[in-house]
Order: structure tokens, then C-alpha cells, then sequence
């Protein structure tokens, strides 16, 4: 149990290249925009964009977890610094609703199912410190299927090759 | 007459007699390709050393006939034909090199170590200004808050994700609050001049960078900065369900961080001195834990003795105004735990 955590974040550490990274999404926060059949979407995020800046108001953003900083969570931005925003607090139980002005440095960030996300209605303003990237790519899991199987031909067709020429 | 034939297919002859017309040494000067070749007007671009192809490919002008190089001109250094438009060489792989080391130096500070300034007084006297320290990444904690990139040395969070804090702010303002999961209290050495989590609250642990491990620079001050166990006036508190030997003052109002509380000192029975206070009553739901319990601060004189694995064991309070040392000691859930009439200084390990 210890060596597969060990090697899990080795994973992890490793697959956090400083251009470009793929995440898995496998929660429900995000529906309808990424699907969860399966283990969910990949998603493919870039690290420059929030260093430079380059982060606009409903970007889907990769953010450490304020409550967690090993996990990564993907998001949406609502709002950036000095904007006032208006949110339902629980939408399923009730109508109420609370305005909040986004202080300096943070970000307020919702997932697209409200009913089903912890985002920022829950620990408040993110500071903008710690988005990781911006996702810019989906892969959709037709995609996804397509180029598996396409591997997977592949290889098979160079075994069997291979295998017919006697080298 | 027999013809004989290389491996290559070609007349041995025909070899001989081409090798025999090859310079033994290149010629510098300028060469212009020829035009007998096969259409191609640039050299070959994975041979820089045109040593052995440059007469195949290249015919030398005479300083006579050097107007009739065209763009393509080239000169001999060295026995290398490099294109002389455009920029030279050197300076080619210099930005080559520095992109190559750019790379490689922005993936390690990313990712496993980096050096860093230190600006600001906030950390004297432990990092001062013009200090540049070593940041290892491994073990993540500390550094870089929200807005400001002035090293702060953070403290302070426990394995078990509840941790309480307690605070100096302005005149007298004690107060307490509960770290919430993930984040963490930092503070600077210099808490006279320090812009911390006494003004910006909690900071998410997912913004600190890494941890301050070594000092480089000043020569004289090149060593290890060791993780401290907290001694400022304004240590941890603790709070308690049960205290003893204690007397209560008067109620009060107070505004702390977390909002309105009524409150009572309390003060040892032996010597008078404030060794914290309690909670009557809170006027924020969700400080309504606090109702009911103690805050003893650290530093007023007891000794606390921690087992690992727990926050707190047992406290013993000494009374170091009087004779005699009365105390009794509780462990968290009330029940009595060591009676003892010995003055008895405890170890006081930090459980971080």
C-alpha cells in the first residue's frame, strides 16, 4: 500500500510538466460540459497561462484545492478580482441567494453543475496563486476510443509482422 | 580488359582516378557551387565539415572571378565551409545553449529546487535583506503568500488538519481561531514589521512554493536555516475544557478576529497572573464551540508535556510566585490524570 502511494505521486510529480499537462476528470461537477462515463474526460491544460496572466472570466481552470493542496480540481472562473457576483448557495433545497465581491488577488470559481460541485459557494475566494492551467483541449472519448484502438491495431499488425519475418 | 568493380558498384578506375584529382587540402577563399551539380545551391546540411565534399560540390573562385559568387558564397574556416550571410556561428549556439539551459533551469526551480531573494525585513533576524536562500520543493510548506513575494516563514500546522492560533493583533486584541483544512498560519520572525496571516488570514497550503532550506549568499552567512519551534510572545494557545487553579475577572465584551465574544480572564490563584481566558458566550454561530472552554496561552509560565499522536497529554501549571507548587494535572477529556505535590518542570516538545 505505502509503494503504491509512493508511486502514485512519483506519477504525479513527474506528469506536472511545466508547459503542458493532462488530467483526468472524473467528477460531476463539471456536467454537462465533461462527461463522467467511464472515469471521465481528458483534459489537456497548459501552465503558461496563468503565470502570464492570460486567465479571462469563464475559463476552465485547473486549481490546487484550497482544502486539499495535493488534488487538483477543474473549474470554471465566474469572476475575477473586484467583480460582485451573485450565486445560489444550495439550489436544490432552497431559493436563497448571496452576493460577494471577489477581493483582490482571488477568483470565484463554480463548476457547471451547480448542484453537484464544491467549489468556491463552499470555501470562498480562491486566491489566483493557485491556478495551475488553463484547459484549453478536450479529449472526448470517441477520440479517446479511436486512438486506442488505432494503438492497438498497430501493434498488433508489427507483432504479427514481425512474427511472419523470420529476423 | 577486365573491369573490376568496387563494392559499390563503381569502376575501380573511375575511383582511382577521381580520388586522384581531390585536393589534399581545402582552399580558403571562396567557393560557388557547382553547376554541373543537381540543382541544389545549399550546402548539405548535415555535413558542416565539407572536407571531402567540398570539391564535389563546391569549386573554388579565384580571387580574380570573386565577383561571380552569388548568394551562396562561402569561406573556408578552418576546414568547416560555414554560409557567410546571415548570422555567424558563435553566436548561433550561444542562444542555442542558453535556450537548452533555460529549459532545464526552469524545470528544476519548478519542480525540485530553486534559489531565491529575500527582500524586506520581515524575516530578520533569521533572512535578511540581500540574502539569497535555497528552496528545496520536496517537502512543500512555506513561502510565497497571495500577494507578496517576501520570504515568510510559515509555522504552525499539525498532521491532523485542526489547529488553533492564537494571535497578538494590535493592543491587546488576543484572540483564537481555528485553522481551517488545508491551509496554514505564517508569520514573520520580525512580527513588528511583517505583513502576515495576522492581516490576510489563513493562507491555502497549495500556494506555498517550497521550503527555505539553506542560505547562499552572503559567504559568512552560507548555512542550513533550521525549522524553529515557535518563541515569540504570542505562541500557540490551547483550548481546554477543564482548568484549574484559576480565578475569573469580569465579563467583557470583546471584539476578536472572528467577531464579537463575551469573555472572562482568568488569572492563577497563586500569583494573579493572566494565564488566558474563557469563553461565556459567542456571538458568531459559528464560533459557537468555543462556549464553555479555556484558552491558556503558552507562554505564561507552564510547562506543557505532549505525547506523540496527541495534541496534549496533561498540562501542569506552576505556580513560581509562592511557595510550594500545587497543581493537578487533566488530561483532555477531564479525568484526572497524575497528583503530584513535586515541582516538576515538564518537557516542553512541540508536537510539529
Amino acid at each position: 500500500m505505502r509503494n503504491f502511494k509512493l508511486w502514485q505521486s512519483i506519477v504525479q510529480e513527474v506528469s506536472n510538466a511545466p508547459m503542458a499537462f493532462v488530467k483526468l476528470c472524473p467528477g460531476p461537477s463539471m456536467l454537462p460540459t465533461m462527461n463522467t462515463s467511464g472515469s471521465g474526460d481528458l483534459v489537456l491544460a497548459d501552465r503558461l497561462s496563468p503565470l502570464l496572466g492570460r486567465i479571462v472570466r469563464g475559463d476552465i481552470v485547473v486549481v490546487r484545492s484550497p482544502e486539499n493542496p495535493r488534488k487538483l480540481i477543474t473549474k470554471r472562473i465566474i469572476a475575477m478580482e473586484n467583480d460582485s457576483i451573485t450565486f445560489l448557495v444550495d439550489p436544490q433545497n432552497s431559493d436563497k441567494s448571496e452576493s460577494v465581491v471577489v477581493p483582490k488577488g482571488h477568483v470565484w470559481i463554480q463548476g457547471d453543475n451547480i448542484y453537484a460541485s464544491r467549489d468556491s459557494r463552499d470555501f470562498g475566494p480562491v486566491p489566483y496563486g493557485l491556478i495551475y492551467g488553463k484547459v484549453f483541449w478536450r479529449v472526448s472519448r470517441q477520440t479517446l476510443c479511436c486512438i486506442f484502438l488505432w494503438i492497438h491495431d498497430t501493434a498488433f499488425l508489427l507483432i504479427v509482422q514481425s512474427c511472419q519475418n523470420p529476423d | 580488359m577486365p573491369i573490376d568493380v568496387n563494392s559499390n558498384g563503381e569502376d575501380v578506375a573511375e575511383v582511382n582516378s577521381r580520388e586522384a584529382k581531390r585536393p589534399t587540402t581545402i582552399q580558403t577563399g571562396a567557393y560557388k557551387p557547382r553547376a554541373t551539380d543537381a540543382g541544389v545551391g545549399k550546402p548539405p546540411k548535415h555535413e558542416r565539415k565539407l572536407t571531402s565534399t567540398v570539391w564535389e560540390h563546391y569549386e573554388f573562385l579565384p580571387p580574380d572571378k570573386e565577383a561571380e559568387a552569388n548568394e551562396f558564397k562561402f569561406e573556408v574556416i578552418n576546414t568547416e565551409v560555414r554560409n557567410c550571410m546571415g548570422s555567424t556561428s558563435p553566436f548561433w549556439n550561444a542562444i542555442k545553449a542558453s535556450f537548452t539551459v533555460g529549459l532545464i533551469s526552469l524545470t528544476i526551480s519548478d519542480r525540485y529546487a530553486s534559489i531565491s531573494h529575500v527582500d524586506g525585513h520581515s524575516m530578520s533576524p533569521t533572512l535578511n535583506p540581500s540574502h539569497k536562500t535555497f528552496i528545496g520543493r520536496l517537502g512543500v510548506y512555506v513561502l510565497h503568500p497571495i500577494l507578496f513575494s517576501s520570504a515568510v516563514v510559515g509555522y504552525g500546522f499539525s498532521c491532523g488538519s485542526v489547529d488553533w492560533a492564537s494571535s497578538l493583533r494590535l493592543s491587546h486584541q488576543h484572540d483564537t481561531l481555528k485553522i481551517r483544512e488545508g491551509h496554514c498560519w505564517v508569520e514573520g520572525d520580525n512580527s513588528a514589521s511583517s505583513l502576515d496571516s495576522r492581516s490576510f488570514g489563513p493562507v491555502p497550503l497549495g500556494l506555498a512554493h517550497g521550503r527555505v532550506t539553506h542560505i547562499v549568499w552572503p559567504p559568512h552567512r552560507i548555512g542550513r536555516v533550521e525549522r524553529m519551534s515557535f518563541h515569540c510572545r504570542h505562541g500557540r494557545a490551547y483550548l481546554f475544557d477543564n482548568v484549574v487553579n484559576i480565578t475569573v475577572g469580569e465579563k467583557e465584551e470583546r471584539l476578536m478576529m472572528t467577531g464579537m465574544h463575551t469573555v472572562v480572564d482568568i488569572f492563577c490563584v497563586g500569583c494573579g497572573a493572566s494565564v488566558g481566558w474563557k469563553y461565556e458566550a459567542a456571538h458568531e454561530k459559528s464560533q459557537k464551540y468555543k462556549e464553555g472552554k479555556f484558552i491558556l496561552e503558552r507562554t505564561t509560565g507552564y510547562a506543557i508535556s505532549s505525547v506523540r499522536g496527541h495534541i496534549l497529554m496533561a498540562i501542569i501549571h506552576i505556580v513560581l510566585c509562592g511557595e510550594g507548587v500545587r497543581y493537578k494535572v487533566y488530561g483532555p477529556n477531564g479525568r484526572e490524570y497524575v497528583n503530584s505535590q513535586e515541582a516538576q518542570l515538564g518537557s516542553d516538545t512541540d508536537e510539529g
